[in-house]
């Protein structure tokens, strides 16, 4: 007879290393470092994955088979609930379900406008282009490849890691998983019982926000915006276009080279900071560069099955009411408008919400265009109807609702009686 | 007790395009319809493309009115072709499936031609030479329709003139509707900048404006959004009246409100 440890995995491995430990509950290989003993992630898998070879099968007939192929199995693609056209997820749950087709469908482009001198718009780029990774790592095959155009390697670093749960979920998903191991101590106390009653056996956040359809549970993924992507994206998951060329023909070329190295991909294409002076040489600030550039875009996209855009724009700098961006707006699928709250209103709402935090916003999302809807001839624009927050584990949006000064509405009462 | 048919018509007529335009040997039409970001017109080029060939409007009766038709797109009442600047064919493929009973994979034929000028560079001289021949060749009366043409002038080295030309010689072989975006940033009338966007597309407006016979605008409502209308199509006359054979045709002035539904049907209704 031989004895074993309260707290020893029966025929398990002694840590919690175990390949069979990190299934498709954990997608994310790598997480942040605060997280529960995943399995560490691997880069030699992913160099290890063979390449579609770009000297290969002539592009045509062929490499659209291939693409057609991979939509039917890619796990970050379904289709959209209005169209059925293939879409994929932006990263963020409530922009997906503002965008109606419960993301962006493939072939189309997104752009995010932005007032001020926040900078919204690059957590929505980053999470957009960390979920094309995460599919990647989720996976355990290059499926996704995310172009930036007008940054470099630095930006690739900044993505964000995959939302775990708040420190006391964490805890509890940690006390879960121990309970849930069949160790000697586990069956001998009646700890299950326990941990049922208590609701410690219960999916862990990451599970929430990872299956929100049975059907697509690896669809899309929540963010922790204070935490990073690790490891940070590889050659072979992200390329970098530099902006530091005379004309966009180089730009144009060099996306669709990295394109036809990823044949079979899903390409998720980032155009950060569109026009601003401080990447963008002057010579391709001139409107009839930057309009060109955006009609070969679009012309690329919507001859391609496989390719979405997301780009922002800083208001500030072109304003709505400037041309340009009319004419910008036009060649873009859809648009939204992120506006944050002037000073006096932020003071009013933390004043009136000082004791519920959660309900203070931080700005108006404004709906401008919608993929194929607007464009079919529908008047989708909503404007001052939504807001957002941008919170560590998403960005929140919802309905905007004036909020009531019950202080202010009660004073107005008092006085009214002694009058 | 009678009452007045609510139906979209363009001329007293009851008609959208009426036979007689499309027949005429000597005289040539240009219409015009303008729309704004909210309110795309692509589903009136549709309505245009259906009732050119059929001979039917799909806003008036049903999505399968084509089917009533004596005309085909083997036999059709116009020949038609789209020179898009903005979508390619598959955009408007579509709606075609629905309203023209097109295969989903169709591609244009010689009744129904597709130009996808969206990344011409061409000179402007040169831009519109392969429908110049299609229109030359072609037997049976034709009708071009130029969606959002400024697109191309706003981005190539080409003056508002020249490109006027271009239009000019086109609507001087057949007749043609032009759609293009009057969003309010795209027009001053003040502005002396002749390099801006705004002063070309002006410029481009007011002149298409003075050689057209009717102007269609696609507005969303001045009251702001609502769930049950989409916007309003005002139809006015041109500066240039019908001519010839047509010289008694008669523009119906006048507004209607539209609903665009999500899954692409549209309602007219009388205001």
């Amino acid at each position: 007879m031989s004895f074993r440890r309260r707290q020893e995995v029966i025929g398990g491995t002694p840590s919690g290393l175990s390949p069979g430990v990190n299934s498709s509950r954990n997608p994310v290989a790598g997480g942040p470092s605060r997280g529960p003993p995943v399995s560490p992630p691997s880069r030699a898998p992913l160099r290890n994955t063979p390449h579609v070879n770009p000297t290969g099968p002539a592009p045509g007939l062929h490499n659209r088979a291939a693409n057609n192929d991979m939509l039917a199995q890619h796990p970050g693609i379904r289709p959209s609930t209005i169209t059925s056209q293939p879409t994929l997820s932006t990263g963020s749950a409530d922009l997906d379900r503002l965008l109606t087709h419960e993301g962006l469908p493939l072939g189309n482009s997104l752009l995010i406008e932005e007032n001020g001198t926040t900078d919204f718009s690059s957590v929505l780029l980053k999470v957009y282009a960390a979920q094309g990774i995460v599919h990647n790592r989720n996976a355990g095959k290059l499926n996704t490849h995310v172009i930036v155009i007008g940054s470099d390697q630095q930006w690739g670093r900044q993505l964000p890691g995959v939302y775990r749960g708040s420190s006391k979920e964490q805890k509890k998903n940690k006390v879960a998983t121990n309970e849930s191991k069949v160790t000697v101590g586990n069956i001998n106390d009646s700890n299950l019982k326990i941990a049922w009653r208590y609701g410690l056996k219960k999916d862990s956040p990451s599970e929430e926000f990872s299956d929100h359809s049975q059907t697509y549970p690896n669809y899309q993924h929540a963010f922790d915006i204070t935490s990073s992507l690790l490891p940070a994206p590889a050659a072979n998951e992200m390329s970098f276009v530099s902006l530091n060329v005379p004309d966009y023909s180089k730009v144009m070329l060099h996306i669709q080279r990295i394109i036809s190295q990823h044949q079979g991909k899903l390409i998720r294409i980032v155009l950060q900071s569109f026009l601003n002076p401080a990447m963008y040489p002057p010579q391709l600030i001139q409107h009839n560069q930057s309009l060109n550039f955006i009609k070969s875009l679009r012309h690329l996209l919507h001859n391609s099955p496989n390719i979405s855009l997301v780009s922002s724009i800083n208001l500030d700098l072109y304003p709505r009411h400037n041309a340009l961006v009319t004419m910008i707006e036009m060649l873009f699928d859809a648009i939204i408008e992120l506006k944050p709250f002037p000073p006096e209103l932020v003071q009013m709402m933390e004043r009136i919400y000082k004791n519920q935090p959660a309900k203070i916003k931080q700005g108006f999302l404004n709906v401008l265009k919608l993929p194929v809807l607007s464009e079919s001839g529908l008047m989708v624009i909503k404007e001052m109807e939504y807001c957002f927050k941008n919170g560590k584990k998403k960005f929140e949006i919802e309905e905007w609702s004036i909020p009531i000064d019950e202080e202010e509405e009660e004073r107005s009462t008092t006085k009214d009686i002694e009058f | 007790m009678s009452h007045q048919p609510q139906d979209f018509s363009l001329f007293k007529t009851g008609e959208v395009i009426p036979q007689g335009l499309i027949d005429s040997k000597t005289f040539r039409s240009c219409f015009v319809y303008t729309d704004t970001q909210g309110t795309s017109s692509s589903w009136l080029t549709t309505c245009f493309v259906e009732n050119l060939i059929f001979g039917t409007c799909y806003i008036n009766k049903d999505a399968s009115s084509f089917k009533t038709s004596k005309f085909s797109i083997k036999n059709p009442r116009s020949r038609v072709i789209i020179v898009s600047f903005l979508h390619g064919i598959s955009f408007y493929n579509k709606t075609w499936v629905k309203y023209l009973g097109v295969d989903p994979s169709f591609q244009g034929n010689e009744n129904l031609g597709f130009f996808d000028l969206s990344t011409a560079e061409a000179p402007v001289d040169k831009l519109f030479k392969p429908v110049i021949a299609a229109l030359k060749s072609s037997t049976l009366p034709c009708t071009v329709i130029l969606d959002h043409p400024e697109l191309y002038f706003l981005t190539n080295r080409c003056s508002i003139n020249e490109f006027m030309t271009q239009i000019s010689y086109l609507n001087s072989l057949t007749n043609i509707l032009i759609s293009t975006s009057a969003d309010a940033n795209l027009i001053d009338l003040h502005e002396t900048d002749p390099s801006t966007i705004t002063h070309r597309q002006t410029e481009f407006l007011t002149k298409l404006y003075h050689r057209s016979q009717m102007i269609l605008s696609l507005r969303p409502l001045e009251t702001g959004r609502a769930d049950d209308v989409t916007g309003t199509i005002t139809v006015s006359k041109g500066s240039i009246s019908f001519e010839d054979e047509v010289k008694n045709l008669e523009t119906n002035e006048h507004q209607y409100l539209y609903l665009v539904n999500k899954e692409g049907s549209v309602k007219v209704f009388f205001r």
